[in-house]
């Protein structure tokens, strides 16, 4: 009787070792579908499309593959672990995904900020108004006086008889309406006038005086991204020197 | 017909054919894990023996405060290779110790993503 029981509960406790080593099929088809599910949750989240590390979703691929074939072949040891592997890929894929997402997103916020900040910070605007030669004249005012003898290509370096012999605006000058330039277009709401003299004869003086004015307009304005009525143009009459050019900038933000 | 011509004429079937001949393998042939085509007591001691070491240095790293049920699993399946091995059955414990790996694995991912969440709300923090 001892006998018997031995040999039964001896069977029994290998039985159940060798049950319990043996992968049922049962159980592999749920890590099939699971991997399965898994892969397309991946596929599914449009937003991680651009994150996604291919390498790893192909091993997914690869992976259940395996796992379908040694499943229809009954190898279902081999089949649960292709599978484990599948879901196990797919899931990285997905954290990886999510982490490069974040990582983007850290890297444009981070940018954004200093962006802004950059852009804020006004001091480049006194700078480049002092390098284009005018002065503060208030808190939101800047001016700076030039001669027509600088600012535009002159017949001997002195100011014509005509208008029509007036030539065109000198490179130096230009680079000093390029900074004015630069800053009206940042900061729109900044008006610009235009101040011009001539010493020639009252009826030549206006001629000449308004030919300047209009030239240092157009220049701007054909650069775009200003308004036309934010220049203004102020050709006056006979002045005491030869050319004279008075620009005042105003609303001017600047540190 | 120029032979410059002709290479078009004969390479754009060839390029199709080797273009479809990839795309209908559905298995890679890199993938990184691949089972052995018959496994040994020494195959399936050493698999052990390196998932236990990758558990024990994961676990003085931490990885389980990160990604807590992944690390059970992992944890898990290198337990069940070790009895697996211990009664001799060198495949199962293989296995068991593979997908072992294959959970730390997925652990240390999220271990990253978590990482890189806590640095994501640092930066909003440091930002505001």
């Amino acid at each position: 009787m001892k006998k018997i029981a031995l040999i039964l509960v001896g069977f029994i406790l290998f039985g159940t070792t060798v049950f319990a080593q043996k992968v049922s099929k049962a159980q592999v088809q749920v890590e099939i579908e699971d991997a399965e599910k898994s892969i397309r949750t991946l596929m599914d989240r449009k937003d991680l499309s651009d994150y996604t590390p291919y390498q790893e979703y192909f091993f997914a691929r690869s992976y259940l593959a395996l796992a379908q074939n040694f499943f229809e072949k009954s190898e279902y040891a081999k089949a649960s672990f292709y599978a484990t592997l599948a879901s196990v890929y797919s899931q990285t894929a997905l954290y990886k995904a999510e982490k490069r997402k974040i990582q983007r997103d850290m890297l444009d916020k981070e940018k954004d900020y200093y962006k802004k900040k950059v852009e804020s910070d006004t001091t480049w605007v006194s700078i480049a108004l002092l390098e284009a030669g005018m002065k503060r004249k208030g808190d939101t005012r800047f001016q700076g006086s030039y001669t027509a003898v600088n600012a535009f290509v002159l017949p001997s370096n002195r100011e014509p008889a005509k208008a029509d012999q007036v030539g065109p605006l000198s490179d130096t000058f230009k680079r000093s309406l390029d900074k004015i330039h630069s800053i009206m277009r940042k900061q729109p709401d900044v008006k610009l006038s235009i101040l011009t003299r001539s010493q020639k004869d009252s009826k030549s003086s206006i001629a000449i005086s308004e030919y300047y004015a209009k030239a240092i307009a157009d220049y701007l304005l054909d650069k775009g991204g200003i308004k036309a009525e934010h220049v203004i143009q102020e050709p006056k009459g006979p002045g005491k020197k030869d050319g004279e050019i008075e620009l005042t900038l105003s609303e001017v933000s600047a540190k | 017909m120029s032979n410059g011509k002709k290479i078009v004429m004969l390479g754009w079937p060839l390029l199709l054919f080797i273009l479809a001949a990839c795309g209908s393998s559905e298995v890679r042939s890199d993938i990184p894990i691949r089972v052995p085509d018959s496994i040994n007591l020494k195959m399936a001691q050493k698999e052990v023996n390196e998932a236990q070491e990758e558990l024990e240095r994961e676990k003085l790293e931490k990885l389980a405060d990160y990604a807590p049920q992944e690390f059970v699993k992992a944890e898990q399946f290198i337990k069940d290779a070790r009895t697996q091995l211990n009664d001799e059955n060198e495949e199962p414990a293989y296995y068991s110790a593979a997908k072992g790996r294959a959970y730390l694995r997925l652990a240390r991912s999220k271990k990253e993503l978590e990482i890189a969440r806590n640095q994501q709300k640092s930066l909003e923090e440091e930002l505001k």
